[in-house]
């Protein structure tokens, strides 16, 4: 008797211990896109966020609008390089922004005030004298250079990015250094970005709101429907089981617009209804419940309807317990897709504020460009609720529903 | 054990219920309050936009502008991403809720033929037409009547790695070079540069445009399939050779066909210094300036083979047909055809106006320097013709491209085939319209 | 009796059938009556009767005959069962998984959390790695089988290569998803003592397996199987509009793709239709298979 248990339990441990290589080793590949989405969501806009080579973000020698940390300050000192006599590095600068440039900061330090499109000025004019490489030669801007890096400018041979990237920020810190801050590698603010160039916010709201509503209505009505398709018995009820399976079968592309019609009829484009109810009544959920609903043992029911229950009943205080792992996979699953659902919600909303967190973020993508940066945070953002549900659904899923007295 | 589920299960859909009554009040008080806005006596105008991230402060300071301008009228940006655009325009247009002004591009021929858009001919005094390149016009002019004007042109012109052309010792190509010229310098500047038989720089990615070669898909009334004559055939044995015969450009990468510019497949690549020659487009300078800042690039014109062409697209923004406020309509639309929003979007497309497009390369300083032969481009722009149907005859001609470029036929039997199939569905498009 | 179960059932269905009948059922059944009509969005349908389907199987009527060119409804339709392929695959590999995940590990729910990552991320993100992965040139696997020696194929541009590739990642992004919730969640379902008493009585892993677990699943495999069935015949749209673009000379465009571009490029809606009613039918005749299969074999308890 003693070298059975003990065979068994070491299988179990062997089972165990393989189980855990081959779910490492599973879980690695489905973490790296993760984990990449994550790394490309906090490089800089600028910067080559899709290239696989270089995965960690890199420091781009590019100002950016954020960057600056006074830009009162900034104009001033530019301005005032223009005045002044001896060469400098400022007065460099200067000098290469080219007229333009000059003339519109000029006129931002008289005025008093400054625009968006003077930032847009300033920073595109520093970027450019980085570009041409202007200020290398210049003894104040790159006076906190060490020998190698001199060696390395007066070289004039090709250049390592990495290298070129430090000399522009030394030699920013030279002539700016409380007026611009120092570029950063991980740009957290990209996250701040995009609540601010489109409704993110209402993007976010609207989401939680029709997915909610999406959820608790299949969910409900579904699982009315399934214990009708499963325990009753009525007129037809095969049939019409099939007429809602067939529905699945037919691809939305091709419902779209009839749909799209029976909305606009109603007057329901662009408003919640056409966002919540439709989506509602897929048959999806009705099929899933049935299935499920037929897989439970019928001996407590019976049991049940003996002492006397009616059909809703029976359905409440039995089936309903019963079915919790069915029911919270089906409020996964429709959580989880109402929350993706892409194609709907752009075809029947137009106004900013009722799109929903997939569409929002699709306004980062044009026909030739993706701004792959803030598609990623918006991503990430937009998985976290996902998630949560998951992580907190899977309760569900453990022992706890198990029943003791399945014979009973 | 049923009550102490019970117990658990009712807080929840208690709280939930709740949760909902709430959010159902807040959304319905929101609907309230937006409809109520547009009770007053403002006009209200829709515009549909599929503009880039980078254009679109450029539309919206604009429009700022137009409504501080003209106080009653109250337009409205909907911004569609752009992958959709079309579809979801259509879907619009289907449940009558078009919008009073729209961007378009490629696909405005077949909307304009279903009628779509506003005749906007007799305005057109309003507006100093002369101004305004002239094949830039005609592509939005259907059966004689105008109906959009353009205010952006986005060209292929080629972009090569100036530091290539020095390390080879060939001097930079110049707008005048033609075909033997760039096979002789896209050779030399092919190299295997670390000896292990796999060559590292590649002279040209990209494809030369058939109308050079003096050929075309179909006729420009639509009405004519012209899919294999010799010189389509040359065109496409020509672009063969120079990937398997003087193996200048790589193979697998010729899935890219005309018009399809993914901008992550070429750029980062070119700006790695795999590749001499690329063909990139003027409306991508933002982004080469970006992504390709590592290295020296400039631009040159397409060489001539049999002549000299460029494939062109635009972007105009027009009136829908069932516009209910023509003349607040036309007074934007009129905003974006002037000079000054054309000149500030320069950037991403150049402007169709003659003055403003020359007053961009006065004004245009740093990389590319030679911007201007863009200017010069204007004098042979090749577009595809907008015909009806267009986007199924050329489905035709992307499968026998395709075909051909992955060697899995002839070019001589996979435009013979595209011929037949294009001559009959020409005929069968044309039943189908009466 | 029966006349009271009737009205009871009505009760229960009458929340969800309404609903049901205006926006699923009715779109659904106009939307297969446009085939008979032609219809470019713009204008009003046209009633053209059969046309549609004759345009569809390649019949054109020409010179007088009936000629008949290569439509590509065929090449496409072999494209939408290659993917089919995929089911069993990546269901056997979801049940594996979910097998796994039942047991009394610890992490267990990390695991599960993990697996389910591919399927709530942003598909966009997931392709364009996915793209670059497959690069010829410079993705990652040609470039690991380069340092073995191995000169890595197109995956994506290469026609042979470009439906297993996508086919690939399909079962990647799928195997931790829905189908392996659904399966754990059907596992719970099994009672405890069925295999403690089959343990007693000295069955091993597989025998308990093809016994107890797997005639317990039948309706959550029937489910996960045709609903995978339903979903795998309109499968392969994103991948083909963001990877491939239909490419290479057709060999990713699924049926789905098709009737898209039928539908909003070539506003040929009548004709998207069509196939959509083709695809339908075959959808339905496989499952009705099924269901004369699985369907019955259900376990009552």
């Amino acid at each position: 008797m003693g070298n059975i248990v003990l065979t068994r339990s070491r299988r179990r441990q062997i089972v165990h211990a393989i189980s855990y290589a081959f779910l490492i080793i599973v879980g690695v590949t489905m973490l790296f896109p993760f984990f990449w989405m994550l790394i490309t969501s906090v490089k800089s806009r600028y910067s080559d966020a899709l290239n696989l080579n270089k995965l960690l973000p890199e420091t781009v020698w590019q100002i950016s609008a954020n960057d600056i940390r006074d830009w009162t300050a900034l104009f001033n000192k530019l301005e005032s390089a223009d005045r002044m006599e001896e060469s400098s590095g400022l007065k460099t600068l200067w000098t290469a922004m080219g007229p333009n440039e000059q003339t519109k900061i000029i006129s931002v330090v008289t005025r008093g005030t400054y625009g968006e499109e003077d930032k847009k000025v300033l920073v595109s004019g520093l970027n450019q004298v980085m570009i041409n490489q202007v200020l290398w030669d210049n003894e104040e801007a790159t006076a906190g250079l060490n020998p190698e890096e001199r060696a390395v400018i007066t070289n004039n041979g090709p250049l390592v990015k990495e290298q070129r990237v430090k000399i522009n920020r030394m030699i920013i810190d030279a002539l700016f250094p409380k007026e611009i801050q120092k570029a950063h590698s991980y740009h957290w603010r990209n996250y701040r970005t995009i609540f601010v160039e489109i409704n993110f916010y209402r993007a976010i709201l609207n989401s939680f709101f029709v997915t909610l509503m999406i959820t608790v209505g299949q969910v409900f009505t579904s699982s009315l429907a399934a214990y009708a398709f499963a325990r009753l018995n009525f007129f037809a009820r095969d049939h019409i089981f099939l007429g809602y399976l067939a529905t699945l079968m037919v691809p939305g592309t091709v419902t779209m617009i009839p749909v799209f019609i029976i909305l606009r009829e109603l007057g329901w484009i662009d408003t919640y209804y056409a966002l919540i109810i439709p989506p509602l009544f897929s048959a999806y959920g009705t099929f899933m419940l049935r299935q499920f609903f037929l897989s439970l043992p019928r001996a407590i029911e019976e049991a049940a309807i003996l002492d006397g229950c009616n059909a809703f009943r029976v359905y409440w205080h039995v089936i309903l317990p019963l079915s919790k792992p069915g029911l919270s996979a089906l409020a996964i699953l429709t959580f989880i897709g109402s929350w993706r659902s892409f194609m709907w919600p752009l075809i029947v909303s137009h106004s900013d504020n009722m799109y929903t967190l997939p569409v929002a973020l699709s306004l980062f993508q044009s026909f030739y460009e993706i701004e792959w940066t803030l598609l990623m945070a918006g991503s990430i953002i937009m998985i976290a609720p996902m998630l949560l549900v998951f992580i907190i659904g899977q309760r569900y899923f453990i022992e706890g529903i198990q029943l003791g007295g399945v014979n009973g | 054990m049923n009550a102490k589920l019970g117990i658990t299960i009712m807080p929840i859909v208690f709280g939930l219920a709740l949760l909902v009554v709430l959010i159902l009040g807040w959304a319905y008080y929101q609907t309230q309050e937006e409809q109520g806005q547009s009770e007053d006596e403002k006009t209200r105008l829709v515009l549909a936009l599929n503009v880039s991230h980078r254009d679109r402060p450029f539309f919206v300071e604009t429009i700022d502008a137009f409504m501080k301008e003209h106080p009653n009228i109250e337009v409205e940006i909907r911004n569609i991403a752009g992958v959709r655009y079309y579809q979801k325009i259509l879907i619009m247009i289907a449940g009558n809720v078009a919008p009073d002004l729209m961007w378009m591009g490629q696909s405005f021929a077949e909307f304009a033929y279903k009628g779509a858009f506003l005749d906007i001919t007799d305005r057109l005094k309003d507006i100093p037409i002369d101004e305004y390149l002239p094949p830039a016009l005609s592509w939005y002019r259907m059966n004689g009547r105008q109906y959009g004007v353009p205010y952006a042109i986005h060209m292929r012109i080629f972009a090569y790695n100036k530091k290539h052309f020095d390390e080879a010792g060939i001097p930079y190509p110049s707008d005048d070079w033609n075909f033997d010229e760039f096979l002789e310098i896209t050779k030399k500047l092919t190299i295997d540069k670390d000896g292990d038989g796999k060559i590292d720089q590649y002279g040209f990615r990209g494809g030369l445009h058939r109308a050079t070669f003096g050929a075309e898909i179909f006729s420009d009334d639509g009405q004519l399939a012209l899919c294999n004559t010799p010189e389509m055939v040359h065109f496409f044995q020509t672009r063969l050779d120079l990937a398997f015969k003087y193996k200048v450009q790589p193979t697998l990468e010729m899935r890219n066909h005309e018009g399809r510019n993914t901008v992550m497949d070429k750029y980062p690549p070119f700006a790695q210094g795999r590749y001499s020659i690329i063909d990139a487009g003027n409306g991508d300078r933002a982004v080469m300036l970006e992504k390709c800042a590592d290295i020296d690039w400039d631009f040159v014109l397409c060489p001539k083979v049999k002549r000299q062409a460029q494939w062109s697209s635009s972007a105009a923004i027009v009136i829908s047909a069932d516009t209910r406020h023509p003349d607040e309509s036309w007074e934007l639309c009129k905003v974006f055809i002037s000079d000054k929003f054309q000149k500030s979007m320069a950037l991403s497309g150049m402007p169709t106006n003659i003055k403003a497009a020359e007053e961009v390369i006065a004004e245009h300083r740093g990389t590319p320097s030679n911007l201007k032969a863009v200017l010069r481009a204007y004098d042979f722009l090749y577009p595809t013709p907008r015909v009806p149907n267009l986007k199924e005859l050329e489905a035709i001609y992307v499968d026998a491209e395709e075909k051909i470029m992955l060697r899995m036929a002839t070019p001589r039997d996979a435009l013979d085939d595209a011929q037949r199939k294009m001559t009959l569905a020409i005929k069968k498009l044309n039943e189908r319209s009466r | 009796m029966k006349r009271e179960q009737d009205i009871t059932a009505f009760v229960f269905l009458s929340p969800n059938i309404f609903g049901f009948l205006i926006f699923t059922l009715f779109p659904v059944l106009a939307a297969l009556a446009l085939s008979l009509f032609r219809w470019d969005i713009f204008n009003a349908p046209k009633f053209i009767g059969l046309q549609n389907y004759l345009d569809l199987l390649g019949w054109v009527f020409e010179d007088k005959s009936f000629q008949w060119i290569d439509p590509d409804f065929w090449k496409y339709l072999g494209n939408t069962i290659f993917y089919l392929l995929a089911i069993p695959l990546s269901m056997a590999a979801s049940l594996f998984l979910a097998i796994i995940l039942n047991q009394k590990l610890r992490c267990r729910i990390f695991f599960r959390t993990v697996f389910f990552l591919p399927t709530i991320s942003a598909s966009i993100g997931l392709l364009i790695l996915w793209k670059y992965l497959y690069n010829g040139d410079y993705g990652l696997f040609n470039f690991l089988l380069s340092n073995i020696g191995i000169d890595g194929p197109g995956w994506l541009t290469d026609y042979h290569w470009a439906k297993p590739s996508i086919m690939m990642m399909m079962i990647w992004g799928s195997m931790g998803g829905v189908a392996m919730v659904i399966y754990l969640a059907g596992l719970q379902n099994i009672p405890r003592e069925l295999y403690e008493a089959a343990e007693l009585d000295g069955a091993n892993g597989w025998n308990q397996f093809c016994h107890i677990t797997w005639p317990m699943l039948a309706p959550t495999t029937f489910f996960i199987f045709v609903t995978s069935i339903i979903a795998g015949f309109q499968s392969g749209f994103d991948a083909a509009y963001i990877l491939t673009q239909g490419g290479p000379a057709g060999a990713t465009t699924t049926l789905d793709y098709y009737i898209y571009n039928h539908a909003f490029v070539y506003f040929n809606m009548g004709y998207a239709s069509t196939i959509a009613v083709v695809l339908f039918f075959i959808v339905f005749c496989v499952t009705m298979i099924n269901w004369r299969f699985g369907g019955r074999k259900v376990h009552y308890g």
